[in-house]
């Protein structure tokens, strides 16, 4: 009998136990899904708001834009920083919010966004180009060199080539700019390889050859544009100048002849070419010319150099109390007037002993009283070519 | 685990042996315990992620979508959210009131873990309106009350124990406020330092666990992100740790400040009648919105411009106008009784001070100060320590919210610095202030680990009484031990033994007195006590034992000996905690 009360009690027992496991295995169940639902409306709602911050964010972007266009970046600063507020860490809108500092002349505010950006894309070209202008404001050369490298060979999301091109463009006429003629040259080498076959990339490129005192290249590159548009009146002009630096008068002549005609109103053009022509006149060396010709222009070249050694010599005179550097030349000029000079003319050498006179007048009045003009720089001219032709 | 659990392994334990079946009926708590640690960290933090999206939801609603909102709106909707938050703490939600840490505390020792349920939803709602609408308070006390309020109802429904049910408020607290933070360690050292009060190995695994799971949980759905981006970190050369020192100086008296001026106006508010009371969130809001006209970064929380003094866009000037207005407006906001927390406010104030310090020595000695940026990343850590005396809890946050660790010795130094003058000038906390202005005895966490704790060489005396050996007859024993009613006996191996002089003689008198000590078994082993050990150890181990032999650490030898009477003295003569 007790034994079978006991037995009772123990499946009392035992089932009891089984019902309290229920319940707490259902609780637990329970516990687990209402966490799963939860987890479920978390993500609905996580995922409007994102939905909602992101039309936020292309909302306030694209404000930014419209202020950044039409000018008013301080309104297009102000709508990029809640763009940003919006989509934190956005490229596009970091970028444009960098810009719009920039353009409020907010230069270090915007500098250090764009570092910030560089240092998550340092290979992009629209922040390179952007932190090499930055650089170039504050006259931060290495910067500005670096950058621009880095932005010519970067990655741009479109017109790649073209954008390439417009930088190094840029850093040769920075280059230009503070007198780093050498590097620019340099630079100018490697852009022509990547020109666009247009006229007028030739004839940008041209002048910044001229710009960087490369006439040879400068040359070639307006040739090239007038093999495209043989009456391009800029090119004549570029040809011109370039054939004048290299001391190719007769050439430069050409060139500038055509050009005054295409730019007729251009006085640098018209300057030139009078310049040109002058030289031209002044040359007693020229092929074409009679003998007394040729003894016509000497000796007017000897009196004009004459005229301009005395005029110099008197206005060293006058303000300074030192040896004259022109002594020696004034001794020379005093044996090169009446009997000495019928004299000189029997002498088969007389040509360039004299012209050897007039040329070292004008080198060195040129040094003690500054750059001549008109007929005493063409003969000044006519000396730098001999320089550059003699052996 | 639960008490469901717990009831059936004791009514199955008559069919096994008792000791196994108890102890694997622990084991098996144990391990649910932890399980459902982790339960409760994915709740919360599910209830954080909604809690902050909410917040900003109603901002872009209630101020609009621009961060700088405009001026008009400033004047009107935080003014009209604050009725709307009153008419709630008035008529639905009389709990949710205050900041959430004290509450949570309160839950804890008063009211056995129990948040009711009521309390979890009028704090998500009221304090999400009151940041969401521009008020100058943080969703971190928040999160950390929803936390614990999440968690004490799941311990309710599995109907645990009361005992584990205070277990788990502190596990939900550290979980909200882990997703509040994206910062477990710092969230985890907060409960221990300021809710807990103490390291126990029982609850430390289980609130890491619940403060990491509802971490992951805050990463997968708002991203991992630190808090703050900060900018590279260099201490340029040792003079810098003096600008450091400064900047510790000026927070800590900006956090005295703070204090100060809630200590003075809370019970000013609460003090006015009942009608006044119910417009002070309005009225709080209408001032906040006025100084959000022309500085619209004290507003909200204030993260977004935390991160802008970190990389120093603002002018030292301008910092340290913020500084002063964030103080203010989130005194006022704080003190009128809006739900919402301080923490944010406070590492905000701290930014702004730190980077406005910083700016000035930059500016004026740029040789030996950095950029302002490192400055407001570490008078952050300086005014947590100084405003909410967390000084643990200060440095790790400020390392885990930015992720740098570079920045450790100046925030030692400056956080210190600052907890150091709160201190001075200001020896109750700011949340022991609240709960004692709230009417509350809750205990003091700063004050429970200033207590005096007592060892045993405190209460040690030198042995003087003669010690047997368990080869010495009883009645020589007796003879030694003259009228002493204890004789500690010294066995071959540094065992210690002791017996009653009255049972020696008992043994005499039943003509034993010729055996030994050994022989008649007369000595009872005693356990032995340490000088370094806390003196309680003794209640611990000395059963019905007189007194306790206290032995070398190294060889065993015997240093003295602590009785009862000797502890009672010693406790009675100590200052412990200020008594």
């Amino acid at each position: 009998m007790a034994e079978r009360g006991s037995q009772e009690t123990r499946q009392r027992r035992s089932a009891r136990v089984a019902h309290l496991a229920r319940r707490e295995l259902a609780a637990w169940l329970t516990l687990i899904a209402i966490i799963a639902v939860a987890f479920a409306v978390t993500a609905f709602f996580v995922g409007r708001y994102r939905s909602k911050r992101a039309a936020l964010a292309r909302e306030w972007y694209a404000r930014g834009l419209a202020a950044l266009q039409s000018g008013r970046a301080p309104a297009a600063e102000a709508a990029f920083r809640n763009a940003l507020a919006y989509q934190p860490g956005s490229f596009d809108a970091t970028f444009a919010l960098a810009q719009s500092l920039a353009a409020e002349h907010r230069l270090a505010e915007a500098q250090s966004y764009f570092l910030a950006l560089w240092q998550e894309a340092p290979q992009s070209g629209p922040v390179n180009i952007n932190l090499a202008r930055l650089a170039a404001s504050q006259n931060r050369t290495q910067d500005v060199i670096r950058y621009y490298h880095n932005a010519i060979f970067g990655l741009w999301s479109a017109q790649g080539a073209e954008q390439s091109l417009r930088a190094r463009h840029e850093l040769i006429s920075y280059l230009l700019d503070h007198g780093q003629e050498n590097q620019a040259d340099s630079e100018l080498l490697a852009e022509i390889q990547s020109l666009p076959p247009t006229a007028a990339a030739h004839l940008e490129a041209g002048r910044q050859f001229l710009a960087a005192g490369d006439p040879t290249h400068a040359l070639a590159q307006f040739r090239e544009v007038l093999r495209r548009d043989p009456d391009n009146g800029g090119a004549l002009a570029g040809a011109g100048e370039a054939a004048y630096q290299q001391g190719s008068y007769g050439l430069a002549h050409r060139y500038l002849a055509r050009a005054a005609v295409r730019l007729p109103g251009d006085p640098a053009v018209a300057q030139r070419l009078a310049t040109v022509a002058a030289v031209l006149d002044a040359d007693p060396l020229a092929y074409h010319l009679s003998r007394a010709e040729r003894r016509s222009r000497i000796r007017r070249d000897l009196a004009t150099a004459q005229a301009r050694l005395a005029a110099c010599a008197a206005r060293l005179q006058s303000t300074n109390s030192q040896p004259s550097p022109l002594a020696p030349l004034l001794a020379r000029s005093q044996a090169l007037t009446g009997a000495g000079l019928r004299r000189l003319w029997r002498d088969p050498n007389a040509i360039p002993n004299v012209l050897s006179f007039v040329f070292a007048v004008e080198e060195q009045t040129a040094r003690s009283c500054g750059p001549p003009t008109g007929d005493d720089l063409a003969l000044l001219l006519l000396a730098h070519a001999r320089e550059l032709t003699s052996p | 685990m639960s008490t469901s659990s717990a009831a059936a392994a004791s009514r199955l334990a008559p069919a096994w042996p008792s000791r196994l079946a108890r102890r694997l009926a622990a084991k098996r708590e144990e391990r649910l315990f932890l399980f459902l640690a982790i339960l409760i960290g994915i709740l919360a933090g599910l209830a954080v992620v909604c809690f902050r999206v909410t917040i900003e939801w109603l901002r872009i609603d209630v101020l609009g979508s621009s961060i700088t909102p405009a001026p008009l709106r400033l004047l009107w909707a935080p003014a009209a959210v604050g009725l709307v938050i009153a008419a709630l703490l008035f008529f639905c939600f009389p709990g949710a009131g205050g900041s959430g840490v004290n509450q949570t505390k309160a839950a804890l020792y008063i009211f056995d873990g129990h948040i009711p349920f009521s309390t979890v939803v009028g704090k998500f709602l009221t304090a999400a309106l009151a940041i969401g609408s521009g008020q100058s308070l943080g969703p971190e006390d928040p999160s950390l009350q929803v936390g614990a309020g999440l968690a004490s109802l799941v311990g309710r429904k599995l109907r645990l124990s009361r005992a584990r049910l205070r277990l788990l408020a502190p596990l939900g607290a550290a979980a909200g406020l882990a997703a509040a933070f994206n910062a477990p360690i710092a969230a985890v050292l907060f409960v221990i330092e300021e809710v807990v009060g103490q390291w126990s190995v029982g609850i430390l695994g289980a609130v890491v666990l619940s403060a990491v799971s509802s971490t992951v949980v805050a990463r997968w759905f708002l991203g991992g992100e630190p808090l703050f981006r900060v900018p590279e970190f260099e201490l340029r050369n040792p003079l810098e740790l003096a600008a450091y020192v400064v900047l510790g100086v000026i927070g800590g008296f900006a956090s005295l400040l703070f204090v100060k001026l809630v200590a003075w106006l809370r019970p000013r508010a609460h003090a006015l009648p009942r009608r006044a009371q119910f417009f002070l969130p309005a009225g709080a809001g209408l001032l906040v919105g006025l100084i959000g006209m022309r500085y619209p970064q004290v507003m909200g929380a204030g993260y977004e411009f935390v991160d802008q003094a970190l990389h120093a866009h603002f002018l030292w000037t301008t910092l340290a106008i913020l500084a002063a207005l964030k103080l203010l407006a989130t005194t006022i906001s704080f003190t009128s009784g809006t739900p919402g927390g301080m923490f944010a406010p406070t590492l905000v104030i701290g930014a702004m001070v730190g980077g406005a310090v910083g700016g000035f020595e930059h500016h004026f000695f740029p040789r030996v100060a950095a950029a302002s940026g490192a400055y407001a990343l570490v008078g952050m850590g300086t005014t947590f320590a100084g405003i909410l005396r967390a000084p643990l809890t200060s440095v790790f946050m400020i390392i885990e919210v930015s992720g740098s660790y570079t920045v450790v010795l100046p925030l030692l130094i400056s956080n210190l610095i600052a907890y150091f003058i709160s201190r001075t000038w200001q020896p109750i906390a700011i949340f022991d202030l609240l709960t004692r202005q709230d009417g509350l005895d809750l205990p003091s966490m700063e004050e429970r680990r200033e207590e005096e704790v007592l060892h045993v060489e405190d209460a040690m005396k030198p042995m003087t009484d003669p010690i047997a050996r368990p080869s010495d007859r009883i009645a020589d024993a007796l003879a030694a031990a003259g009228d002493r009613a204890f004789l500690l006996i010294e066995g071959p191996d540094g065992n210690w033994s002791g017996a009653l002089a009255s049972r020696l003689q008992e043994l005499a008198r039943q003509g034993e007195g010729g055996r030994t000590l050994a022989e008649a078994g007369a000595g009872h082993p005693l356990p032995v006590l340490h000088p370094d050990e806390p003196l309680e150890m003794f209640l611990r181990e000395a059963g019905d034992a007189p007194l306790l032999p206290v032995v070398h650490r190294a060889d065993g030898r015997l240093l003295g000996i602590v009785s009862l009477a000797d502890l009672l003295t010693t406790y009675r003569g100590a200052d412990i905690g200020g008594a």
